[in-house]
């Protein structure tokens, strides 16, 4: 096993990777940014490197000063977490040719899977259903409106350097065709440098399972029960669940069938996910994640299977711990994503100083977070701060058990994606299992939420009073009480605009 | 009326407005409606189903339950005695704010350009997210306070247009 383990990452995937390292017995070193020098990741490490600059191209992305920082401190392995560097297949090269692990898939499966079209050809030589549409790069507008028709409205282009849903467009008549095509060229083009498109047949409502795989050295591995991550925004994950509520023993086994020998099929080992949409009592390969998912939590919690164990076992050449004729699971189990964003001002991001973060705890409760009381969260990185994870003997109880943690679960000083999951929990076809990805929208669950909570509410009332009490602000204001305006007191206001720490008293005017 | 307000360090954006059946409070954008009173010690404010007392002594706010740390300040370049929408719409300054904390991915507006409603004044990045900062309504730029790269604050004025 490794001794010594550098995590390339920040925020809570940094702490949850050193949790089960250092209880490996591997020394964990831990790098952070200038704009991360007090974050909470530096404090679950044995040891913390500086590694450059706020923005991510200045340090978590910069390949070349973590591996500086992995030289200096004698790692043996580099753990890369999910996104940053992690899918990056020429830093797992240069980790091998520094001598260091890299903790994830060979370079050449990462390279396979990046590219959407040619991950798309791979699997479907291993006989992995795939989504009507083309296995080659769109060179102009003709030939995607040619393939287009064949196919049938509506159509999906994705760019084949994809990746969080960025560069997707979905076209449901002809007319719309050709400015989809640009618009998502450029869209391509600026995030990925690569604007090359593809297409698919859009399937509606259809629901997003995927299949958690870890392959071994040899190729011998084993397919987890399903997630099904459907409950998302602008395509990005909000909630995931496992086992999905459409799916069976039959197609499960199929799934993992499927998933596992897709994968070998490309030389893959360690860690990743085959992403499925499932549509029409159907599925069909939607793309792979070379990597340790944001929601694999769900999966230890019904398996009881600690995937990042997994991965340094299988990183250093000691085998997974079990066969798939070993694997069990139980129950159920739910993530809810906690991003600093807020869902009643259309997911605004909410970077700020958290002054108060409070948690819930209780048996089959989970929250990975990346922040505490007093941290800064950054605007320079994602917005993820925490996932709250609970199980349950059923979906039933899972679901009550979520709603009752998220209700537990107070983050105070920049807003948070918790009311948005409180709407989503008491929604009729949620609590059915009724899921798809384009549900949110559909819904309009964004635009039931009312209110941030009884938090909130304590500002509004002593904002209401602050207003009522007339001695704070100056000039003429909203006269609250119905009575006539009076004058305001400038006294009580400069005082307390100037930090003065005893009241004028209220002037009678009522 | 508008003002900030920092309640036990949590701050928010305050907007204060009195209707027909009582008061209209927005807390970062959120409504809250309800009724002020005045009672011996405090006053006495009803959101939901009951009547809450709030006594603000000092820089504290006390509640039935609870003594929270309040702090309050103006916004900047906006006083809080200026009059919501009331106000004639003729030609007047209007500031458009960060509305979080971002860095300046892109400029669009240019001074002395005419912009509609809607249109894109620039691009503000945060937190992976790319935010477009649209014209509040129909104006000319007047003037563009940040360039590319910039990193600005919440609230900071990236621009100001002169409504019409």
């Amino acid at each position: 096993m490794f001794r010594r383990l550098l995590i390339a990452n920040r925020g809570e995937i940094a702490i949850r990777v050193a949790r089960t390292a250092r209880a490996m017995g591997i020394h964990c070193i831990g790098v952070y940014s200038e704009a991360d020098r007090t974050a909470l990741h530096r404090t679950a490490m044995d040891e913390s490197v500086e590694i450059g600059g706020p923005l991510p191209v200045q340090s978590y992305l910069n390949a070349s000063a973590i591996l500086r920082a992995a030289r200096e401190t004698r790692a043996d392995a580099i753990h890369p977490g999910y996104g940053f560097l992690s899918e990056k297949a020429d830093f797992a090269v240069r980790c091998a040719e520094a001598g260091i692990v890299f903790v994830g898939p060979p370079p050449e499966a990462i390279a396979v899977t990046g590219d959407k079209v040619s991950a798309r050809r791979a699997m479907a030589e291993a006989g992995v259903p795939v989504t009507e549409g083309v296995d080659r790069v769109l060179r102009s507008v003709d030939e995607a409106r040619e393939v287009a028709a064949e196919i049938g409205y509506p159509v999906l282009f994705k760019a084949t350097a994809g990746g969080g849903g960025i560069g997707m467009s979905r076209v449901d008549r002809p007319e719309g065709l050709a400015e989809s095509f640009e618009a998502a060229q450029s869209v391509a083009g600026a995030n990925f440098g690569n604007p090359d498109l593809f297409l698919e047949k859009y399937l509606q409502k259809a629901r997003h399972v995927e299949v958690q795989v870890l392959l071994g050295d040899h190729g011998a591995g084993v397919g987890f029960v399903e997630r099904e991550c459907s409950v998302q925004r602008r395509h990005q994950k909000l909630v995931e669940e496992t086992p999905s509520p459409a799916i069976g023993a039959a197609v499960r086994r199929r799934l993992q069938e499927v998933a596992v020998r897709g994968l070998q099929s490309l030389g893959y080992r360690n860690a990743g996910t085959v992403e499925f949409l499932f549509h029409d009592r159907r599925f069909t390969f939607n793309e792979v994640n070379a990597r340790l998912q944001v929601e694999h939590p769900i999966t230890e919690m019904v398996t009881g299977v600690d995937l990042v164990r997994q991965q340094l076992r299988v990183a250093s050449g000691e085998g997974i711990e079990f066969s798939q004729s070993e694997m069990r699971w139980k129950g159920h189990a739910i993530e809810c994503r906690i991003n600093a964003e807020d869902p009643l001002r259309n997911f605004l991001p909410s970077p700020g100083r958290i002054v108060d973060f409070r948690v819930p705890a209780g048996s089959q409760i989970r929250v990975d977070a990346g922040v505490a009381a007093g941290s800064i969260v950054p605007a320079f990185y994602d917005p993820l701060i925490a996932k709250l994870v609970v199980g349950g003997s059923s979906r039933d109880t899972a679901v009550r058990r979520m709603l009752r943690s998220v209700d537990a679960f107070e983050v105070r000083g920049i807003h948070s994606t918790l009311p948005f999951h409180r709407v989503l929990l008491s929604d009729r076809d949620f609590i059915k299992g009724k899921l798809w990805t384009t549900m949110v929208d559909d819904l309009r669950l964004v635009a039931r939420i009312r209110s941030r909570g009884p938090w909130e509410q304590r500002i509004a009332e002593i904002a209401a009073a602050v207003a009522a009490s007339g001695r704070l602000m100056s000039g003429p204001t909203v006269d609250l009480m119905g009575s006539k305006a009076s004058a305001w007191s400038a006294a009580g206001r400069r005082q307390l605009l100037a930090g003065g720490d005893h009241a004028v008293p209220p002037r009678r005017r009522w | 009326m508008r003002f900030r307000l920092v309640v036990d360090g949590d701050p928010r954006r305050i907007e204060v407005e009195r209707g027909p059946e009582g008061i209209l409070i927005r807390v970062d954008g959120a409504e809250y409606r309800g009724k002020v009173r005045r009672v011996d010690d405090g006053i006495e404010v009803r959101l939901g189903p009951k009547w809450r007392r709030v006594r603000l002594v000092g820089r504290t706010a006390l509640t039935d339950d609870a003594t929270h740390e309040i702090a309050i300040s103006e916004i900047e370049d906006e006083p809080s005695d200026r009059a919501l929408p009331t106000r004639s719409r003729s030609a007047r300054p209007l500031p458009i704010r960060a509305p979080m904390p971002g860095r300046v991915v892109r400029v669009e507006a240019r001074p002395g350009v005419q912009v509609k409603r809607g249109d894109t004044l620039l691009v503000l990045e945060a937190m992976k997210m790319q935010n477009e900062i649209a014209a509040p309504q129909d104006g000319i730029v007047k003037e563009v306070r940040v360039v590319d790269g910039d990193s600005v604050i919440a609230d900071q004025i990236l621009a100001v247009l002169e409504a019409h």
